[in-house]
């Protein structure tokens, strides 16, 4: 019959206890609404748009079910607004 | 001790994450990250495909490709928008990422603090220019706001001004000594924007007021001087090698401590780093020489490639020289991932976080592979690295994008990651030894 191996409980120090619990609160996951997540599927469709077509880049930044928060829509109505008058000052030359 | 030691550390590493400026300026940096990769991809694209007039190689100067100039100027304007108003992004987010600290989440705290970075400003540009003659002729042009405010130049004083011009509100508005009592008849919308008035007012007029001041006491403005005593010193320190291999081994240690150190380090290194990026493509642009080896491309392609800790040439050591089964199946595994610099599978999954076989050579690998870089660069085998490129872009490919075509620097990344290899390998032959003794172990056991 094979022989059940009972490992001793190993008690951990003050100092590892304070370790687990540092690394824990450091890695823990951000709550949604704090997360800032540059590169999800609706953002990088916009990014390509302002570009592409900048009016609808525009619209998918400010539209009801834009996932862009306040910040992120100020500085990216700002870039599409600069480039659409880049743009359209190096194609007429103006 | 080593427990003690280990704690002081994460404590340390703690305090960085949770400070509310460091987190402000870690969040603000990461929004701007696609600003910042797609202003780097045009001008790759730019340079390297579309231009017929660089130094370099380019698909245009191909014959029969030369057509494809005409699409430049859309490259460049991105380029414009993109990398040269990303201090403007800085400063906005930022504010906006600090108010939210503070529990203030008003539309009109992002303008208070892009008004309070314009009025520190100068916006007269003045210089010289030569005649037909050749004589000097001296210039002033007024009420424009150079280049060098908005784009990568500028960051460090988008910081300064935006926490400054933020806490001074966030303080003034708390205070309450500023607050207008409308009567209940007046709309809700219209008594929050009274509200706001005069602290808005009292911040931006106290900053101009301390720009204004400044610069009468010390004879230079606070862009200068910021530029001069902190961006500076700090660009000195991480652009030169000992400090840059300090600040990466730190990260590495913090990586072993199971912390992902690249992000709670990345807010002190970031700026000074996409600075000293931004200098050489302005030298590479004017045909002169990249100033600065150390930069923030050199990362990707020398620090943190296949992963942090070089773990590509870990994964290299594995496949040769284990003979551990459990090891092997996570290389292979860590393989497709690591192409793309990603390696969560062996940090997490060997593990190396809190392995004390595996910590040593993790921690040594990225100080071998950039000094490598380093000094291959020095010596002019390879070009510097003057273009942005994204930190996923595969091995080898990376630095010969990011030198605009020197085949050279992708030879001086492979060997960088074999030099890694031999640095794993004999770890990786103590890992079989130790798989060897516990087996024994096991064994007498039963």
């Amino acid at each position: 019959m094979a022989k059940k191996v009972v490992k001793d409980e190993i008690e951990l120090s003050k100092e590892q206890k304070s370790i687990i619990a540092t690394r824990k609160r450091i890695n823990r996951r951000e709550l949604e609404s704090e997360k800032v997540d540059p590169f999800s599927k609706y953002k990088t469709i916009t990014y390509i748009f302002i570009f592409l077509f900048t009016p609808y880049g525009l619209y998918r930044i400010w539209n009801k079910d834009s996932t862009f928060k306040y910040g992120e829509k100020l500085v990216y109505t700002m870039i599409a607004i600069i480039y659409f008058i880049t743009i359209v000052n190096a194609i007429f030359k103006l | 001790m080593k427990d003690k030691m280990m704690n002081g550390i994460l404590m340390v590493a703690e305090k960085l994450q949770t400070n509310k400026y460091m987190s402000a300026i870690k969040n603000a940096f990461t929004a701007l990250l696609p600003i910042i990769i797609t202003g780097a991809f045009c001008t790759l694209i730019s340079n390297v495909v579309l231009s017929t007039s660089t130094s370099g190689i380019s698909l245009a100067k191909v014959q029969g490709f030369g057509w494809l100039e005409i699409l430049n100027p859309i490259f460049t304007a991105a380029n414009y928008a993109t990398l040269n108003f990303m201090a403007i992004g800085l400063v906005i987010l930022i504010s906006i990422e600090l108010g939210k600290h503070y529990g203030k989440t008003e539309t009109v705290l992002p303008v208070v603090a892009l008004a309070c970075y314009i009025a520190l400003c100068s916006t007269t540009v003045s210089g010289t220019v030569a005649d037909a003659a050749g004589n000097d002729i001296a210039y002033t042009v007024v009420n424009v706001l150079p280049r060098n405010f908005t784009n990568a130049q500028g960051l460090f004083m988008a910081m300064f001004a935006s926490i400054i011009g933020t806490e001074l509100y966030v303080k003034i508005v708390d205070s309450g000594k500023l607050d207008i009592s409308m009567p209940e008849t007046v709309p809700a919308n219209v008594a929050k924007a009274f509200n706001v008035l005069f602290p808005s007012i009292a911040t931006i007029i106290i900053v101009a007021t301390f720009g204004f001041i400044f610069e009468m006491i010390f004879g230079y403005t606070f862009f200068e001087a910021i530029a001069k005593w902190i961006q500076a010193p700090l660009s000195n320190i991480l652009t030169g090698l000992p400090g840059y291999l300090f600040l990466f081994w730190m990260t590495t240690l913090l990586w072993v401590l199971g912390i992902h150190g690249t992000q709670v380090l990345g807010p002190v290194y970031q700026a000074s780093m996409l600075i000293a990026l931004d200098e050489n493509l302005a030298a590479v642009t004017l045909g002169e020489k990249a100033p600065n080896i150390l930069n923030y491309t050199f990362i990707s392609m020398f620090s943190t490639v296949t992963g942090a800790g070089i773990t590509g040439g870990l994964i290299i050591s594995i496949l040769i020289l284990s003979k551990r089964e459990d090891y092997k199946a996570i290389a292979k595994l860590s393989v497709a991932p690591g192409l793309f610099n990603i390696n969560e599978t062996m940090t997490f999954g060997l593990p190396i976080v809190l392995n004390p076989v595996l910590a040593i050579p993790f921690m040594i690998s990225p100080i071998v592979s950039a000094t490598i870089g380093y000094t291959l660069t020095r010596i002019g085998f390879c070009e510097v690295m003057s273009y942005n490129v994204p930190w996923t872009t595969p091995p080898l490919l990376g630095p010969f994008l990011a030198t605009g075509g020197d085949v050279k620097a992708s030879i001086a990344q492979l060997l960088a990651i074999l030099a890694s290899a031999l640095v794993y390998a004999p770890f990786v032959l103590i890992s079989n030894k130790q798989a060897e003794i516990e087996a024994q172990a096991l064994q007498q056991e039963a």
